[in-house]
């Protein structure tokens, strides 16, 4: 009997999302299905004066329906809609009967309490440092979502924030695998939170012309894969998923969506912000994931992109799943088309669509994807949603940094 | 601005950071006994009150403040002081 068989499984048995194509898994995955972009004018706050005034918000969340109001004032958007996103996995798992002491929780953040910042900054510069909001520390800090979900479900296990930019959702879902297969959990929400609609990542983010500024075209503008792609498009949201030892999982009948069976991440250590020639680090670290889980290539049903629907990650990723699986091998579709960049969040919400997908049998199509570019040698799903038979999935998400992290998950069966 | 009106915007705010009743909120209730607070509450209120009277109220000033009436009468004897200044 080998180490693999003898290592420790892990089942996703709840999942959760707050996004801007739905507050359930349903709605969610129902607009991605229908391939519907959601960006639109900004509407929190007044955009006017930005050189990009649209993004993709979540429009239909209530904080009332998760806290009182004592601990609305206390936290930021952001933890806000972590806490919202864990609470519904955690329902959609039903009763788990776990020991509080070997619950973890493992939050990925982009930036923090941003938009808190952001104001406080204003009353500092504006007013003085008398008024700074004595509560501004715990709310801007980045681990404020992870610690704000072991509070309140009162879980003493392991519990930290992973800060790997735009990799982090993915990160997560893959450290927390870890911790059940090193036997120190038994049960561990991972996910990721991003609220960063505000103006200075919004100026910041397009200073650097990482964002699409199809003002006059919002719902054209994240066009993943596309020829015509100019850029990404600002998302807020959060993800999160209960992942549950296997034989537990089981042993209390609950349903399983399906594994985490392979994770691989590592770092391009090439640039602070463009990706490695050739897609180098992408590649590799599929290949990680792949050895993980035990599976070759040609076992992969689809890819779950990065597909940011800038330039340079869209060509890079590109180049990297042609060097692992060979041109036009699989279907390879992105979520950002229809949500946006959730940044920490994309993962774990591209990780829910991934599971979706096999339990469906369906990949949903990559908004926007209207002109192919040929060169990048990959099948981009497009249009319609594509049926395929439930087979492993790898998600892929890279971050500013240079890292990279990718997951295979497996169907339930 | 009198302690009365003080008080009134005392209880706004603890009515909104603490999520207790109005009627709770006496003079002589205490902030984390009573009124279900913990040692930010105060800071929050307090933080309410600077923008609504727009005046800098220093913490170092309520060390020792454990009730609500105890919280008015600092207010109102620094609004005072300021508007004595601003007279003069």
């Amino acid at each position: 009997m080998n180490g693999r068989m003898t290592r420790p499984r892990v089942a996703i048995t709840g999942m959760g999302v707050k996004t801007p194509a739905g507050t359930d898994l349903q709605g969610f995955w129902a607009t991605l299905l229908a391939g519907r972009s959601t960006a639109a004018p900004i509407r929190r706050v007044d955009p006017a004066g930005l050189p990009v005034r649209f993004a993709c918000e979540v429009a239909d969340f209530d904080p009332s329906a998760y806290f009182d109001s004592k601990e609305t004032r206390r936290t930021d958007r952001v933890a806000q809609l972590a806490f919202a996103a864990a609470a519904d996995a955690l329902a959609d798992a039903g009763e788990l009967g776990a020991d509080p002491a070997r619950c973890g929780v493992v939050a990925a953040a982009g930036v923090g309490g941003l938009i808190t910042q952001e104001e406080q900054e204003y009353n500092l510069f504006s007013k003085g440092p008398s008024r700074v909001s004595p509560m501004l520390v715990p709310m801007m800090m980045p681990n404020a979502s992870a610690a704000l979900v072991g509070l309140k479900l009162g879980w003493t296990g392991p519990n930290f924030c992973i800060a790997t930019a735009c990799a982090g959702g993915t990160n997560a879902i893959g450290e927390a695998s870890r911790l059940i297969r090193e036997g120190s959990s038994d049960v561990v929400l991972a996910g990721g939170s991003e609220a960063c609609v505000t103006p200075i990542a919004i100026a910041a983010f397009a200073r650097m012309g990482a964002l699409s500024n199809r003002n006059d075209e919002p719902e054209l503008a994240s066009r993943p894969f596309d020829i015509d792609r100019d850029g990404f498009v600002m998302g807020e949201g959060a993800g999160f998923l209960v992942l549950e030892e296997w034989d537990r999982a089981v042993a209390r009948g609950a349903r399983i969506y399906g594994e985490v069976a392979g994770y691989g991440r590592n770092s391009d250590a090439y640039h602070v912000t463009a990706p490695a020639p050739g897609g180098a680090g992408a590649a590799h670290c599929m290949r990680l994931a792949l050895a993980d889980a035990g599976l070759e290539p040609a076992d992969i049903g689809h890819i779950n992109a990065h597909g940011t629907s800038t330039d340079l990650n869209d060509a890079a990723e590109a180049e990297a799943v042609v060097k692992v699986f060979g041109e036009n091998t699989l279907p390879v579709t992105s979520a950002k088309g229809v949500i946006g960049h959730l940044i920490a969040a994309a993962g774990a919400v591209e990780a829910v669509a991934s599971m979706l997908a096999m339990r469906d049998g369906l990949v949903p199509p990559t908004a926007n994807h209207q002109r192919a570019e040929p060169e990048l040698g990959i099948d981009v799903v497009a249009g319609e949603p594509r049926p395929v038979p439930a087979a492993p999935v790898v998600s892929n998400s890279f971050g500013f940094g240079g890292h990279n992290a990718s997951l295979v998950l497996t169907p339930a069966s | 601005m009198d302690r009365d009106q003080i008080l009134d915007l005392l209880t706004d705010a603890a009515v909104e950071v603490m999520d207790v009743d109005r009627d709770a909120v006496t003079p002589e209730a205490r902030f984390v006994e009573d009124l279900n607070g913990d040692s930010l509450s105060v800071l929050e209120i307090l933080e309410i009150l600077q923008d609504k009277l727009d005046v800098d109220l220093p913490t170092e000033a309520f060390d020792g403040v454990g009730t609500v009436g105890q919280a008015a009468d600092v207010i109102v004897k620094i609004v005072s002081e300021r508007a004595e200044s601003t007279a003069g």
